[in-house]
């Protein structure tokens, strides 16, 4: 009798309590998220008086701006994802290691990671001001420029702006996240492998980088997917600007529909983006199944 | 030697996370002239605690700090509700397709809030929600149930099933056994994704920019961002600053208390891979 309860699909009202656990997610998912998603399409094929049109795409397509956009958004996701991962990785070594305070420091790390993203903007958009953020006169008094530069007006500075805060912001939790996977690393094979004479490098390339690939890909997953979709750090410290220099894809999609109140363009480029974000995923997808095989049968 | 290295090396790693804190924190106290002044001053040269009256008089930080409190809490409490029910099915009840669920609502996470504010702004507009604490909670608790169902689910599938099971013959009902027996024990796991849900609603920009237009409607993020001087050539920078740090103590205090939660439930992801 009580066996029976093992298999859960005989009892009755399985069907039900199923239904009453799950719908609410689904309910919630369905309603602002998927709805929200699918809308954007019918926005994106329509014209005001509700027809089918191609004019949306066509008119983003052909035109500059997006274009722009997309590229601005590949290269700062690029730039300051492999910047995060370098430097995360070095700082997850060094946290690895043992040494006074380490706690400490590992709680410091989470600071710049819990600070919300529009505020540390702010803040760095004080730091950067030209006359009297000290930013720009602590590298011009290091002799590192000729004079103060002027972050925020110009727009490759602009764009080397946002990509150093968002390292700022984001390096300690990359580090955090690939100190878990060393942390899983289990320590005899790192004693065996110096029984046998291995050096500081060629434990680096042969145990501990194989064996954080799992680490390392998740997460490489979740910054470049959120680096894709970067809107507070641009609104708040350049609006875009100087020009466009630095309008990535969600900042364009805002601008075009509660700016310029054009929504059927907003829909467009954000249909597009979904598009982006998509191909990401299966790119990703693909790539992890196949390092996964690969390491499995080494 | 290498001790040596070791060392500076951990005080570049902490130079390099407080740094712009401790500009923020010197300006904050400096009047507005001195943070003014070109070139800047690096270390501090007068005190005053006028930004931190002034952020509360001239700006009304109380009320973005009530407003963000609202939200979050509420789409926090919400999303922790529904997603233990759905992380109980799935680790519990046991269904096909609930990996693709799973799955599904990862990949849903991924799109960035601007490829569907459009549509969520013309549906609260609608029913007249826009400036109403419910256009926030209802899309923060949808944003938060992915993370509260992966985390939940794999803590619910590590609760043995005999438990559930003596429960069911003892002839509990299945939404007796799940918060009675299931829903206790995952108090741990529980906390932890409140904490970070907590967190990324507190932090959200993009829609709260979008459907709060009335300045006392706005949250913290906003609020702080957005302020622009009551002399349209003059930031109030010292107030600003000194807000920003306001409202970023409870996240420390936060940090402080419950460090060892925040990393675990952050990492779970990149040790199973």
């Amino acid at each position: 009798m009580a066996m029976q309860s093992v298999n859960p699909k005989h009892e009755k009202g399985y069907l039900l309590a199923l239904i009453g656990f799950v719908s609410p997610i689904v309910v919630f998912f369905t309603i602002f998220q998927i709805y929200p998603l699918i809308k954007n399409v019918w926005f994106s094929f329509t014209n005001i008086h509700n027809n089918f049109t191609l004019n949306n795409f066509y008119a983003i397509l052909t035109g500059s701006s997006f274009w722009q956009s997309t590229w601005i958004t590949v290269k700062f996701s690029l730039i300051s994802v492999s910047f995060e991962m370098v430097i995360g990785f070095i700082f997850a070594l060094l946290l690895n290691q043992e040494f006074h305070g380490r706690k400490a420091v590992r709680t410091i790390f989470l600071i710049p990671w819990a600070l919300p993203t529009a505020i540390m903007a702010t803040g760095w958009k004080f730091m950067l001001q030209h006359s009297y953020g000290p930013i720009p006169w602590i590298l011009y008094w290091l002799h590192i420029t000729q004079s103060p530069p002027y972050f925020l007006s110009m727009p490759k500075m602009a764009f080397a702006s946002i990509i150093m805060a968002d390292i700022w912001k984001t390096v300690p939790f990359c580090a955090l996240l690939l100190l878990a996977g060393l942390q899983a690393i289990p320590r005899d094979l790192y004693e065996a492998m110096e029984v046998d004479g291995a050096g500081w490098f060629f434990k680096l390339r042969k145990l501990t980088f194989p064996l954080m690939l799992p680490a390392i890909t998740v997460t490489l997953t979740f910054r470049f997917l959120q680096a894709f979709g970067v809107f507070d750090l641009i609104w708040v410290l350049t609006n875009g600007g100087p020009g466009n220099a630095t309008m990535a894809l969600s900042p364009f999609i805002y601008q075009q529909t509660f700016n310029w109140l054009d929504v059927r363009a907003g829909a467009a480029t954000a249909v597009i983006t979904s598009i982006y974000i998509i191909g990401l995923v299966v790119v990703i997808w693909i790539t992890r199944s196949y390092v996964g095989r690969r390491y499995a049968t080494q | 030697m290498k001790k040596f290295f070791l060392y500076v090396g951990v005080i570049l790693m902490i130079f390099f996370c407080l740094f712009p804190i401790y500009f923020l924190l010197l300006n904050s106290f400096e009047p507005t002239s001195v943070s003014y002044s070109s070139p800047p001053i690096l270390y501090p040269v007068a005190f005053t605690f006028s930004n931190y009256i002034g952020v509360f008089k001239d700006i009304s930080l109380g009320s973005y700090i009530v407003n963000s409190l609202i939200v979050s809490l509420s789409a926090t409490a919400i999303a922790l509700l529904i997603g233990s029910m759905a992380a109980f099915a799935i680790a519990k009840i046991k269904f096909k397709g609930s990996s693709t669920l799973l799955n599904l609502l990862l990949i849903l996470g991924f799109f960035p809030a601007a490829t569907m504010i459009f549509p969520l702004y013309e549906m609260f507009a609608k029913f007249h929600l826009l400036n109403n604490y419910l256009s926030l909670i209802l899309p923060y608790t949808t944003m938060s149930i992915p993370l509260t169902v992966w985390v939940l689910s794999t803590y619910f599938g590590q609760i043995p099933g005999e438990l559930y099971e003596a429960a069911r013959v003892d002839g509990m009902s299945r939404f007796q056994a799940f918060y009675k027996i299931i829903l206790p024990l995952g108090i741990p796991a529980a906390s932890t994704v409140a904490i970070l849900d907590f967190i990324a609603c507190w932090n959200e920009f993009i829609l709260a920019l979008t459907f709060m237009t009335k300045e006392n409607m706005r949250t913290i993020t906003v609020g702080i961002s957005m302020i622009s001087g009551r002399f349209s050539y003059q930031y109030p920078w010292g107030e600003i600053i000194a807000g920003a740090l306001i409202v970023t103590v409870p996240l420390v205090v936060i940090i402080f208390v419950a460090q060892e939660k925040i990393i675990s439930g952050l990492t779970a992801g990149a040790v199973k891979g």
